[in-house]
């Protein structure tokens, strides 16, 4: 059995971490030097930020604060292993393979959980343990702090994966309920975004006006200290971690350690282990057959029938939808955030313009980062671009119904946006109007441009192979080409408001903004009637 | 005194010209090629005799330059106001008659002779006849009065360029061909007043207009103007220059370099003290730009445009000149620093010198780094004698000013010491920043540089390719003889397939991917296209279907060129891909629709064939599921369906029975034979052979991207041959061949 347990795993870990071959040892050597030279690097990161955390902020960088940050850290590793494991056990492309090998469905079941576990101690030997190794070096601990470090690190990325395997049947379970009743996804969805309003609302609500930063700031580290304390009395076994590293009743820190990570695994023995196999075939043997309701059809055009095509696949994968736009659907809520806490602060008139500069920074940020899917918009078709080659009509119209739902989705959260920002008081309408032009004309030139990006570099044979999982280059070019339009209105903005001082600095920025808009939708235009005859599928 | 001078002058004029020039027709067995090489190289002597006479009044102070706003200063008594003025616009006029004296025989360009000829030589005639008020506005009154070096150096000096001049005006009177001249003498006046502009002697506008309050600075307006002009000009004078003669470019460029150096200099006799030797970086970039653009040196030139059109930028946006605008000092201030700003773009841009690598980027920075220290020395040296000594901004605080976090970096860290009798002060972590610092901006400039030729080539190439399919839209109708481009282009080819010398190359590789490759199917028939993995069968149907382009050749569907009417072909055509792609989130009946609708369908005829064929292959139960429930079969028979529900006369399936259970494979077999019997053309590629025996008339192999040969299947039954045994012989490079080809 554990040679199977050790065959699989070691075939899965060969697959995931394709790595060159190392011909010899001298490589190997350097190869491992870099890795440890990597390590050091993020100790030293760390320590920095700690150094500066303690000696700027004056916040106490103790076994309260390395509590806090373990914990959290650990959350944000329960919830990736959780989504990790659900991939790979149940929707894992190679269970074909796998469970027609002769090896049982748990051994294949622990091999999985095996190469979570070798990808999770890699996570934490380039998180984790800098973080115990810089603290320790903060709080001048002795030499047997670190090799109590290392343990430790062995032990603590078994509870991930150990709770991941367990919370994988819920989640697996919802996604299947989702899969049937997909308006309860949605309804979360929304649920979730009305809760995040309510909920800023209330938390601006409660700030006391006017805010004076420094008056407050003694304040703000008693309550961010006290803050850390209430998180951390829900830390469960991460207390018995921070204890034991910090050499505080060792042996009875670890034999808890120990018992909760044994109690896990019998659980996970019990409980998720026995259902695998069943769970695992449950999704190819229920594959959707929901019937959709046959509507009767009418001969529509060229850009209508894209359009419509566009529309229904996007209705029927909302899951890649909302991952596609949530920075654009939290805009609205965040910028509200940011500026009830500055207008609270009472700002002078420059303090208005700087809000007004950061207001426009921080939005197109948010907006540009969006357009990714449409610097994807040809790529994504794959070997279905095809079908656009070889049909008759201008099917070039295709760019426009891509990019026509991307500028609806970011235009409707631009005036969401604007609408939730005029619920503050003291915006005027004026300065809302004018933010909203220009960051629609802005991010609309940016539409133009990222599904140019992706006219003239198409990644379709890498889509066709891969489908969603597959890179493409295009996207961090958007995205590089949004941050780069951000900083670069925000200049002109922050130039036009603060430096000039001109009367009236919104129409140069609207005027500018509508330069580029207009540069890009004619490069575009030409780019499309250029290069969409010379894809070649 | 001065009328002898001027007889003088015209005398010796003449005389020289008669003599240095021979006027006289050629002697017996001079060729005129060689008479005229001659009289040329006479002319660059005369050009380099005036550079050096010319260089003597440059570097000389003029009273003039005490004036303003046309009130005489006390040099200059008895000056009327409109004296003053005249005088003053014949000095611009003189200053771009001299520079084009000096340039003419270097040039041959039929716009600068006439220049030369008409421009150059009335000026200095005008001059010659104010010659006194030019000696009186160089030396003042009181000096002028008596015969001053001056005097001699401004006389030699109209001598040589009404030489120059004089000649080309005898040469252009005796070539008597003044046809389009009139055109002609709207280009000069345009260009005479462009140059003017060029060339402004900087005290011009103080002795015209005054000292008006017109600061130029902290974006100010005119500091405004001043930036917009040193973006504007350049592109001006790229688009009007960029598709003449490369003569011309250079002219153009060599004038202004030379300008830049006037305008700079013009104003230094005035005021030379030790801190205003020309160390400043754009100070030497004056003179590294004319010795780059008179001489090609390309060191030079990649100097300036790494190194000084940075600093030069800088210094437009943040000036260190607080007067009035139409001060000399701050005209000067402005037309140096745009010049060195645009010049060395503009001699990559108009292909003077050709773009750099970064490899040139790194000499820059290393000469750069010479000068540096070169420069701190200097500026420890010299600040022993004039406390204002500031090259490179090393010992102010004019940086400082908008980097005020750098103020402790200079202060805190200054160590001074004695040697050689001197005192030597140095600021070692300051000058090690801004050091670090214009060498980074280097770098940042080398990506800007370079992401800028980027989006220059691509939209040159854009320009270039939108301007290809104009013409081949234009050469198509041309085709057409007047006949509609919705028609078939060859009427002939209505109910084939031809494909004539096609071959296809993918991206940047030299291998042919099909090569040469001849076939015609004709109506009614099923073809049958079988060859190896990787023999061109898919390369030549995706060529065929418009998936890809055509490297070589011509093919046709139904008359109608694949490459020249696309859309016309391809509503001809249905097509079943060999990957059967299917949008997977759709249903059957959605994709078909979708379909439907691009191949422009009615909803009768679609909705009468959609029911035939889902019901021909039994996807009743299944037509309202999403593509991604169903099997391989199930997704093959959408895409089939797909393909023909517009009732295509073309129908060309790429492998299309791979992976099919043998019913789903016979549907589509009985499919095909169906629809070539009703007078369309069925064309697929297979390598079952079995299949392709069964239900083909005719084949064609190919193998390695050659067609080997078209046959009949029935001759080939005849002659007792099966398609598994041709097919190995030419897989098996078998000598003996069985051709039994039947084109068309």
């Amino acid at each position: 059995m554990f040679n199977r347990i050790k065959t699989l795993t070691l075939m899965q870990l060969g697959n995931k971490f394709k790595k060159r071959r190392i011909k010899s040892k001298k490589q190997y050597a350097l190869s491992l030097f870099f890795k440890v030279l990597g390590v050091f690097a993020v100790v030293a990161v760390i320590y920095l930020l700690l150094s500066v955390i303690k000696g700027v902020i004056f916040l106490p960088v103790n076994r309260t604060t390395f509590l806090f940050l373990l914990f959290f850290s650990q959350v944000i590793s329960v919830l990736a292993c959780t989504f990790d494991l659900v991939e790979s056990l149940y929707y894992g492309k190679d269970n074909q393979i796998l469970m027609s090998f002769p090896a049982r469905h748990h051994e294949v079941f622990v091999s999985k959980l095996m190469v979570c576990y070798v990808g999770e101690l890699i996570k934490n030997a380039y998180f984790v343990l800098p973080m115990f190794v810089a603290f320790g070096l903060i709080n001048g601990k002795g030499l047997l702090y670190y090799p109590n470090a290392v343990v430790l690190t062995f032990v603590l990325s078994v509870i991930p994966v150990l709770v991941g395997a367990l919370l994988s049947v819920f989640v697996m379970g919802a996604k299947q309920l989702l899969k049937r009743v997909s308006w309860v996804g949605i309804v979360f969805a929304v649920a979730t975004v009305a809760l995040l309003f309510l909920l800023a609302h209330q938390l601006l609500s409660k700030l006391d006006r006017p805010i004076r930063l420094i008056e407050v700031y003694n304040a703000f580290i008693t309550k961010a200290v006290l803050f850390m304390q209430k998180t951390n009395e829900f830390a469960l076994v991460y207390n018995n971690f921070a204890q034991a590293a910090f050499n505080i009743n060792l042996v009875k820190n670890y034999l808890i350690i120990s018992g909760v990570v044994v109690g896990l695994a019998l659980l996970v023995v019990l409980t998720s282990m026995p259902i695998y196999f069943k769970m695992a075939s449950f999704g190819g043997e229920h594959a959707v057959t929901k019937k959709h309701r046959y509507k009767k059809t009418k001969q529509r055009g060229v850009f209508a029938t894209l359009l419509k095509k566009e529309i229904t696949i996007i209705s029927r994968s909302i899951n890649q939808f909302l991952q596609d736009y949530i920075l654009v659907i939290a805009m609205p809520i965040v910028l509200y955030m940011l500026n009830g806490f500055y207008w609270a602060m009472a700002p002078s008139v420059n303090g208005i313009k700087m809000i007004a500069c950061f207001n426009l920074f921080v939005s197109l940020l948010l907006l540009t980062a969006s357009n990714t899917q449409t610097a994807s918009a040809i790529s994504s078709e794959g070997s279905e671009f095809g079908l656009l080659k070889t049909s008759p009509g201008d099917t070039k119209k295709v760019a426009w119904a891509k990019m026509m739902i991307n500028f609806v989705i970011s235009t409707i959260f631009i005036v969401g946006t604007v609408v939730m920002l005029g619920l503050l008081p003291n915006v005027t309408n004026y300065y809302l109007w004018q933010t909203a032009v220009v960051l629609v004309l802005v991010n609309s030139g940016h539409i133009l441009w990222s599904f140019q990006l992706d006219l003239r570099n198409p990644q379709l044979a890498e889509y066709s192979e891969k489908k969603a999982g597959a890179q493409n280059v295009n996207k961090s070019r958007s995205v590089l080409a949004g941050m780069a339009m951000a900083v670069f209105i925000t200049i002109v903005a922050a130039f036009f408001m603060i430096i000039d001082g001109s009367q009236n600095p919104w129409m140069r920025i609207i005027g500018i903004s509508a330069g580029f808009f207009v540069l890009r939708l004619v490069l575009f235009v030409f780019n499309l009637k250029v290069y969409f005859k010379e894809i070649e599928g | 005194m001065s009328t002898l001078i001027i007889f003088a002058i015209v005398a010796v004029l003449l005389f020289l010209m008669i003599w240095f020039f021979d006027v006289r027709p050629k002697k017996r067995g001079e060729s005129k090629q060689t008479v005229s090489k001659l009289k040329n190289f006479k002319l660059k002597i005369l050009s380099v005799g005036l550079v050096v006479i010319y260089a003597f009044r440059l570097f000389s102070v003029d009273v003039i330059r005490e004036c303003i706003s046309l009130v005489p200063t006390d040099a200059l008594a008895g000056f009327s106001p409109a004296g003053l003025a005249l005088i003053t616009i014949l000095r611009i006029f003189t200053n771009v008659a001299v520079i084009l004296a000096m340039m003419a025989p270097w040039y041959k360009l039929q716009f600068l002779k006439n220049l030369t000829a008409f421009f150059v030589t009335a000026t200095y005639v005008a001059n010659v006849f104010v010659f006194n008020w030019h000696i009186l506005s160089f030396v003042g009154v009181q000096t002028a009065s008596t015969l001053n070096w001056r005097t001699i150096q401004f006389a030699l000096e109209c001598i040589l360029v009404l030489l120059i001049g004089g000649m080309h005006l005898y040469d252009k009177i005796c070539d008597k061909n003044f046809a389009g001249f009139g055109k002609q003498i709207v280009v000069m006046l345009l260009s005479i007043v462009a140059m003017c502009f060029a060339v402004l002697p900087p005290e011009s506008m103080q002795t015209l207009f005054g000292l008006p309050d017109l600061v130029a600075n902290d974006f100010e307006f005119f500091h405004r103007i001043v930036i917009y002009a040193t973006f504007g000009v350049p592109v001006a004078i790229y688009f009007a220059t960029k598709n003449k003669e490369y003569a011309l470019r250079d002219f153009v460029l060599t004038f202004l370099s030379i300008c830049a150096f006037v305008t700079f200099f013009s104003l230094y006799g005035s005021d030379f003290t030790v801190s205003n030797v020309p160390l400043h970086l754009c100070h030497t970039a004056i003179i590294l730009m004319l010795i780059s653009f008179v001489f090609k040196s390309k060191k030079f030139f990649y100097f300036n445009y790494f190194i000084n059109v940075i600093g030069a930028l800088i210094a437009v946006l943040i000036p260190d000149v607080t007067s009035t605008f139409f001060e000399p000092g701050t005209l000067q201030f402005w037309y140096n620093h745009m010049y060195a700003v645009f010049l060395p773009i503009l001699g990559v841009a108009l292909k003077i010198f050709p773009r750099p690598n970064l490899k040139m980027m790194k000499n820059a920075v290393i000469v750069f780094s010479a000068y540096y220290v070169f420069a701190a020395v200097v500026n420890t040296w010299f600040a022993n004698f004039d406390p204002g000594v500031d090259y490179f901004f090393m010992r102010g605080d004019h940086v400082l000013e908008f980097f005020a976090f750098a103020f402790p970096l200079k202060y805190n860290y200054i160590y001074t010491f004695d040697f050689a009798g001197l005192v030597w002060t140095i600021y070692p972590v300051y000058w090690l920043a801004l050091y670090i610092g214009f060498v980074l901006f280097t770098f940042a400039e080398w990506l800007v540089y370079a992401s800028l030729y980027k989006v220059f080539d691509d939209w040159g190439l854009l320009y270039r390719k939108a301007k290809m399919q104009k013409m081949d839209m234009l050469n198509l109708k041309k085709e057409m003889n007047g006949r509609d481009i919705t028609q078939p282009l060859s009427p002939q080819g209505a109910n084939m397939i031809k494909i004539t010398n096609f071959s296809k190359k993918y991206g940047g590789s030299d291998r042919y991917a099909v090569k040469d490759f001849n076939l015609q199917v004709n109506a009614g028939e099923v073809f049958g296209f079988i060859g190896h993995n990787g023999a061109g069968k898919s390369t030549t149907i995706k060529s065929l279907v418009g998936i890809q382009s055509i490297t070589q050749g011509k093919m046709e569907i139904c008359g109608f060129d694949v490459e020249k009417q696309p859309l016309q072909a391809k509503l001809n055509v249905g097509y079943v891909s060999d990957n059967h792609a299917v949008y997977e989130k759709l249903t059957g009946r959605e994709y078909i629709n979708y379909v439907a609708d691009l191949y422009l369908v009615s909803k009768t005829d679609r909705q009468q064939r959609m029911q035939k064929y889902v019901e021909m292959f039994g996807l009743q139960d299944f037509i309202d599921n999403e593509i991604k429930s169903y099997s391989h079969g199930m997704k093959q028979k959408i895409v089939v369906i797909s393909s023909l529900i517009h009732n295509p006369k073309v129908w060309i399936l790429d492998e299309p029975l791979t992976g099919l259970d043998p019913t789903s494979a016979w549907q589509i077999k009985e499919c095909m034979k169906q629809h070539a019997k009703e007078g369309n053309i069925v064309f697929f590629s297979s390598h079952v052979i079995e299949v392709v025996e069964k239900i083909c008339d005719r084949i064609a192999i190919i193998n390695g991207g050659q067609l080997k040969g078209v046959y009949d299947l029935d001759q080939l039954k005849k002659q007792g041959q099966s398609v598994e045994q041709l097919y190995l012989s030419f897989a098996d490079k078998a000598t003996k061949k069985f051709n039994f080809a039947k084109e068309g």
